[in-house]
């Protein structure tokens, strides 16, 4: 759960002189929200298709010909982009990528390799990290347990009385209730279960008579 | 209108290590001088006591002296001025001129770039106009220093665009220090050069129908019960520096009525060429000359916003102004600048007749005294 194994590698990067017109063109034919701006080397900032965009219609409303000229041919890229964006390093994890993201309310991310720009985390790596990590593709059936206190030997339970009840055990994750940095009181959790099951009600029926309460139930169709 | 730019012995020592180096018009007041200079601190205190000012930013001075210990120019400009007779004013051009070659010439540090960069950026978003224009002038830290009038030309570019061009001007604000008469001025003075410091403002540009000066004061007799607005069409700077006769009003300060209204001809104005971006002078049409550049209900709020400015400082005062084009009557009207009138208050000092703190006050006093009012 390296960076460096999830980023988008070899970004198209933009110059500061880069004309504002000519980058919404680059945005737009590579299909991404945001693009590193190196100048020498070395990362000045990041240009975002929402700030081209703004800049786009608040030239437009002027309904001056001369404003839109002057935005066509003279606003540059170092006019609009954000200086000393949030950045990521090609070896941290994705957990504190997340966190990141979280902590500046940002989306977009270049990753560095020293001082170089090696890549990009956006919200497309943060889907595929989350689709692996769910299974997507998988059509899992499953559960949800009702929040639980965590002890040696829970988890080991669970898994005993879902394999006995017939079903294949592909993935069990117990989750934090409430906010993510809610240090709440409480050390419950819920408890994520996924599995291949013929039938969801002989698992239920299985963990209900060990004393746990099932609140979801997620059946896949084949 | 007086001086802008000019130099003094900065107390280093009492320059807090974290001040900023580019900080926002409205974190500013007056206590800020040594921090943004005169102009920028005023224009603070101005927006904190809700006159309409067009927003904008200040490098401080501790972002000069970053710039200036980084190019390291200092050395140079030393042995350049070394030797030299500050009235030998033939040698003190030729050192300005390569003083100011040189200062043009560094770059900024990236990290005041950066600052500078990111500053306009949110100007541009918060005025919704990508690379907005603005005014870039500098700002001295002791404008009020007796004798300093003559210090230094006021440095003022207007309507300038993009962060390339922004910063440009920055340079050229900072390297105003180094004019000729700055110069000798501090030679004279005994001011050692490498301790004056200077603040460069960049703000909003009011794209000016017409603007110009007025005063709390009558700037020829010091009459405290009146104001007197100068106007003409395009920019200030054609009033502010004299090369035209602009209209003049003189309204009573308390009914806001017009009491004296000269309409004179102007032949000239400075506005901005939306082709090119920039700002030139322009002929005004002859049709035009003779029209008056404002109107009534316009002085009438002029004169409002001056008698708030003067009760805000308790002194008369003088203000530039500036009607903008492009916004709606009732929210186009701004201050660019608002400092203590000195001429006659320092007359009135001498007569004991400063006391006063209102309009009011002024006018009763000098009806007990039996003076004419208009």
């Amino acid at each position: 759960m390296i960076v460096r194994n999830w980023m988008q590698p070899n970004p198209t990067v933009l110059t500061g002189d880069t004309l504002l017109s000519e980058a919404k063109r680059i945005l737009s034919e590579a299909n991404v929200h945001a693009l590193p701006v190196v100048d020498d080397g070395r990362l000045r900032g990041l240009i975002t298709r929402v700030n081209c965009l703004r800049a786009a219609h608040a030239a437009l409303r002027t309904q001056d010909t001369d404003e839109l000229s002057y935005f066509s041919n003279h606003v540059k890229v170092k006019d609009i982009m954000v200086r000393n964006p949030a950045t990521i390093d090609a070896d941290d994890t994705m957990e504190h990528c997340l966190q990141v993201g979280q902590e500046r309310g940002v989306g977009q991310l270049p990753v560095m390799d020293g001082s170089n720009v090696v890549g990009m985390i956006s919200a497309i790596e943060m889907y595929s990290l989350a689709a692996h990590f769910l299974g997507a593709w998988e059509k899992r059936s499953g559960v949800t347990l009702a929040p639980i206190e965590l002890k040696p030997g829970t988890m080991g339970r669970i898994v005993d009385i879902v394999e006995s009840a017939n079903a294949e055990l592909l993935a069990i994750y117990p989750i934090s209730i409430g906010h993510l940095n809610a240090s709440s009181s409480s050390h419950a959790k819920k408890v994520i279960v996924r599995f291949h099951a013929a039938d969801n009600d002989t698992v239920i029926r299985a963990l209900a008579n060990a004393g746990f309460e099932v609140i979801e139930s997620v059946q896949a169709m084949h | 209108m007086g001086s802008i730019i000019s130099a003094a012995a900065l107390p280093w020592a009492a320059l807090d290590s974290v001040a900023p180096k580019v900080c926002s018009f409205d974190e500013c007041g007056k206590d800020s001088v040594q921090l943004v200079g005169g102009k920028c601190a005023s224009l603070g205190e101005l927006i904190n006591a809700d006159v309409r000012v067009p927003p904008g930013f200040a490098l401080t001075t501790r972002g000069y002296a970053q710039f200036m210990r980084e190019a390291g120019i200092q050395a140079e400009i030393a042995g350049l001025l070394d030797g030299l007779d500050h009235e030998d004013m033939d040698k003190l051009e030729e050192a300005s001129h390569a003083i100011r070659e040189m200062i043009e010439s560094r770059p900024l540090p990236i990290e005041l770039e950066d600052l500078i960069a990111e500053a306009y950026r949110k100007l541009s978003v918060r005025c919704y106009l990508p690379a907005v224009p603005v005014a870039v002038r500098s700002s001295a830290t002791a404008e009020d220093l007796p004798g300093a009038s003559f210090a230094g030309q006021q440095d003022t570019y207007l309507w300038i665009r993009g962060v390339d061009d922004v910063i440009h001007h920055v340079r050229r604000c900072i390297s105003s220090l180094y004019t000729g008469r700055a110069i000798a001025y501090r030679m004279k003075m005994g001011f050692p050069h490498e301790q004056v410091a200077i603040s460069v403002g960049i703000q909003k540009m009011a794209n000016a129908y017409t603007a110009g000066v007025m005063f709390t004061v009558h700037p020829a007799t010091g009459d405290r019960s009146v104001i007197v607005i100068d106007a003409n069409f395009g920019f200030g700077e054609s009033v502010v520096s004299g090369e035209v006769t602009p209209d003049n009003f003189v309204v009573n300060k308390i009914t806001l009525d017009i009491i004296e209204r000269t309409v004179s001809t102007k032949e000239i104005c400075h506005t901005v060429d939306l082709k090119t971006q920039k700002s030139i002078a322009l002929p005004i049409p002859a049709e035009r000359q003779n029209i008056q550049s404002i109107t009534d209900d316009e002085i009438g709020e002029l004169a409002w916003m001056a008698k708030k400015i003067e009760k805000h400082y308790g002194r008369p005062m003088d203000i530039e102004w500036a009607i903008d084009k492009n916004l709606p009557a009732g929210g186009n009207i701004f201050i660019l600048q608002a400092r203590p009138e000195t001429i006659w208050s320092n007359r009135q000092k001498t007569t004991g007749a400063a006391s006063s703190t209102s309009a009011m006050d002024y006018i009763v006093s000098s009806l007990l005294a039996g003076k004419r009012l208009s």
